[in-house]
């Protein structure tokens, strides 16, 4: 079973930059799964496609969705870090104040 | 019988396989989308210091200074995202004071070091609310340096078949103070790897013009009204 899914891929699609491992990898779980080498990876494989409207539409996605989920995960502001921010606040008022 | 309890048994495998997938996956995606960020920031910084002594109109024997000397600062730093609203850092705001002072070069700097401690949130998408408060470390240092001959160096090099030696000498004054930064900024992300950040806030000095040191002795430093600046801060913002 194992050779035959190894040997069932197609090589040609592996080695065609545009759709390469690393770039759907970025695509399905964020540009930060990715390891350093991994993103360097990505972008020789982005700068080797030649199709650039897909550079263009994978670049534009991967932004996207990267700054949707930052923006996700820190949208809520409870807890110790918000307690933190209210004393600095409240410690910035104060040096205005005196 | 035995056929109904393999195929049974079978199934208990597959189902636990794809419990384990589920649970991969479930640890591999909120991991992957939720990575810890390093960024790196380079920007200025405006200030209002009073820096007696360290000043031409009340010290002539100090260079004249622009504003770069005076108000700008010039600021980098490394932070890390270690949890979705918090992050640690190490941050640098240098003040230059550059000129010539009789036959030597003047260098005054005075550096803010601070060690960042950040909440932030994201009140709408790309757009950041930080808050910081940063204990400091500074550093406060006059160095002046100049071109001098020695003979003895000459008269060696000479006999080696060279003709002058062009030596520099040097001499350094240091002093290190603790201090609190306390800021909030607003940051608007461009890409997700680039920022722009603006921060108001204010830093406290615990400086006294004592025990400042030079060659290992003690001497007596300009007096600099420090105890408590409001500074505006412009960043750019790098990430991955």
């Amino acid at each position: 079973m194992v050779f035959a899914l190894l040997f069932g891929q197609s090589s040609d699609q592996l080695k065609e930059p545009c759709s390469s491992l690393i770039i759907q990898k970025a695509r399905a779980n964020g540009i930060r799964s990715l390891k350093l080498t991994e993103k360097i990876q990505y972008h020789i494989d982005l700068k080797k496609c030649n199709n650039k409207d897909f550079v263009k539409i994978v670049k534009d996605e991967v932004n996207k969705d990267q700054l949707v989920a930052d923006a996700y995960y820190a949208q809520s502001f409870t807890g110790k870090s918000s307690s933190y921010a209210y004393c600095i606040l409240t410690f910035i008022v104060i040096l205005i104040l005196v | 019988m035995n056929y109904l309890n393999l195929i049974i048994f079978s199934k208990r495998r597959q189902s636990k396989k794809y419990i384990m997938f589920i649970l991969f996956y479930f640890i591999l995606f909120s991991v992957t989308l939720a990575q810890p960020k390093i960024t790196f920031h380079l920007g200025g910084g405006f200030y209002s210091p009073s820096l007696g002594y360290l000043d031409a109109d009340s010290n002539s024997v100090i260079p004249k200074r622009t504003s770069l000397g005076q108000n700008i600062l010039l600021d980098w730093g490394v932070k890390y995202q270690f949890y979705p609203n918090t992050r640690i850092g190490y941050s640098r705001s240098n003040s230059y004071h550059l000129g010539k002072l009789g036959d030597s070069d003047y260098l005054r700097t005075i550096s803010y070091r601070m060690i960042t401690f950040e909440t932030f949130y994201y009140p709408r998408e790309r757009m950041e609310l930080n808050f910081m408060l940063a204990p400091m470390y500074n550093k406060g240092t006059i160095k002046l340096s100049s071109k001098a001959s020695s003979l003895d160096w000459d008269s060696i090099l000479s006999s080696f078949g060279n003709s002058e030696a062009s030596l520099s000498t040097e001499g350094e004054m240091t002093k290190r103070w603790l201090g609190l930064a306390s800021m909030i900024g607003f940051r608007y992300y461009i890409n997700h790897w680039f920022a722009v950040d603006g921060k108001a806030g204010f830093i406290q000095n615990s400086y006294s013009e004592k025990k400042w040191k030079l060659e290992g002795k003690k001497v007596e430093g300009p007096t600099m009204n420090i105890k408590k600046l409001p500074v505006f801060k412009v960043h750019f913002i790098f990430g991955w």
